[in-house]
């Protein structure tokens, strides 16, 4: 049976607590729940684009008054709460825009960015299936996820759920921004 | 309410990693006092850790391995490690470990710290350990490195944020720096493949 195909960005499986950081009311994108989040140099964050190091994933969302948000839109400035840890690992969809088999297993692949929804915060970035290499990319995969996708046993192949972790976290770059 | 300036090195604010016993030698140059940084040398032995130096990661505690104490000539029981005390040194070496350190005063003409210089790089000012309390005095170099010039240089540590607490804020008055930030240790010994 089909995987189903149900984008909803990055879910966090393991990894330490998230920090707080700040979003500010000139970025171009909306933010929800499950986008990629990289620092810009004014040190404020933005959703992360496909390609390019990126600091984390959003756990959650608050407005500048405390009041938690499932979304802050490009103009609106608020608190990110970010799991910006290295070593996390994520549930996250193929885009089923490539070749998804057992040998992408391994590889590193980039993100694919979209708008979240606005009426239920639910983020819509997946996994870019037609950028399966092992060159450098933005999270490296690790291995199938093991469950029940909506009611189709997940199975390797287009929009198969995917463990992945970051590979072009900021943080693991002794470089800064 | 300008923040104080009361430099007492690195505070750890995360769960962390089991952290580890180290040897230090008795030549070092320099005393090793609690929140310092420190450095593995070739020989194997730890030292305080200077500015420019990587990192191997932040002492939690010291001993001596004779009598799990530090005594001075007088017997009387000190809480850092002297220069030339053999000893160990517990350290907090996990890699992804957060701490809290206060940058350095604010000299006219350079750049004050502020939100910008989260995710930007410095390196520390690695002042000796006050010998009444046994309290390191590292703070960030922020005022000897221009961080606006070339954000992306290699250097000690990586600004994540500014530590949430009363009367710490960024300012840009003459008198007003001393922020506390936390950071992460960017040129850590044990986040390169490379060996010492």
């Amino acid at each position: 049976m089909a995987n189903h195909d149900n984008p909803h960005g990055f879910t966090k499986i393991s990894g330490r607590a998230p920090v707080w950081y700040q979003k500010d009311a000139t970025s171009s994108a909306l933010l929800v729940v499950g986008d990629p989040v990289k620092v810009e140099t004014d040190g404020y964050v933005v959703r992360a684009a496909a390609g390019g190091v990126f600091r984390g994933v959003i756990e959650a969302l608050k407005s500048t008054t405390g009041k938690v948000v499932n979304q802050l839109g490009a103009a609106v400035a608020g608190n990110v709460s970010v799991c910006d840890d290295p070593d996390a690992t994520y549930k996250a969809q193929d885009n089923a825009g490539g070749t998804c088999n057992q040998a992408c297993v391994g590889t590193n692949a980039d993100f694919i960015v979209a708008n979240g929804d606005t009426l239920t915060g639910k983020s819509a970035c997946e996994i870019d299936g037609s950028t399966y290499a092992n060159t450098a990319a933005q999270v490296r995969i690790v291995e199938l996820w093991k469950g029940i996708d909506g009611n189709t046993i997940n199975a390797v192949g287009n929009h198969c759920e995917w463990v992945v972790t970051p590979n072009e976290s900021d943080l693991k770059s002794t470089t800064g921004i | 309410m300008d923040n104080i300036d009361r430099p007492n090195g690195f505070t750890c604010i995360t769960p962390h990693a089991k952290a580890h016993w180290y040897q230090a030698d008795a030549s070092k140059t320099n005393v090793i006092g609690i929140g310092d940084a420190v450095h593995m040398e070739t020989d194997g032995y730890l030292i305080m850790a200077t500015a420019g130096a990587t990192i191997r990661g932040i002492v939690k505690g010291v001993r001596t391995a004779t009598w799990g104490y530090v005594e001075d000539s007088d017997g009387l029981l000190l809480n850092y490690l002297p220069a030339a005390t053999a000893g160990w040194v517990w350290v907090i070496d996990d890699p992804r470990a957060r701490f809290v350190i206060q940058t350095d005063g604010y000299t006219t003409g350079t750049t004050s710290v502020a939100k910008s210089c989260e995710g930007s790089n410095f390196d520390i000012l690695a002042t000796t350990c006050d010998t009444s309390t046994g309290r390191s005095k590292h703070e960030i170099d922020a005022d000897g490195d221009s961080y606006v010039a070339d954000p992306t240089l290699t250097r000690q540590l990586r600004v994540i944020g500014l530590y949430d607490a009363p009367n710490n804020a960024y300012s840009t008055s003459s008198d007003g720096q001393w922020t506390r930030l936390e950071v992460e240790i960017n040129e850590h010994e044990l986040k390169t493949t490379s060996g010492i």
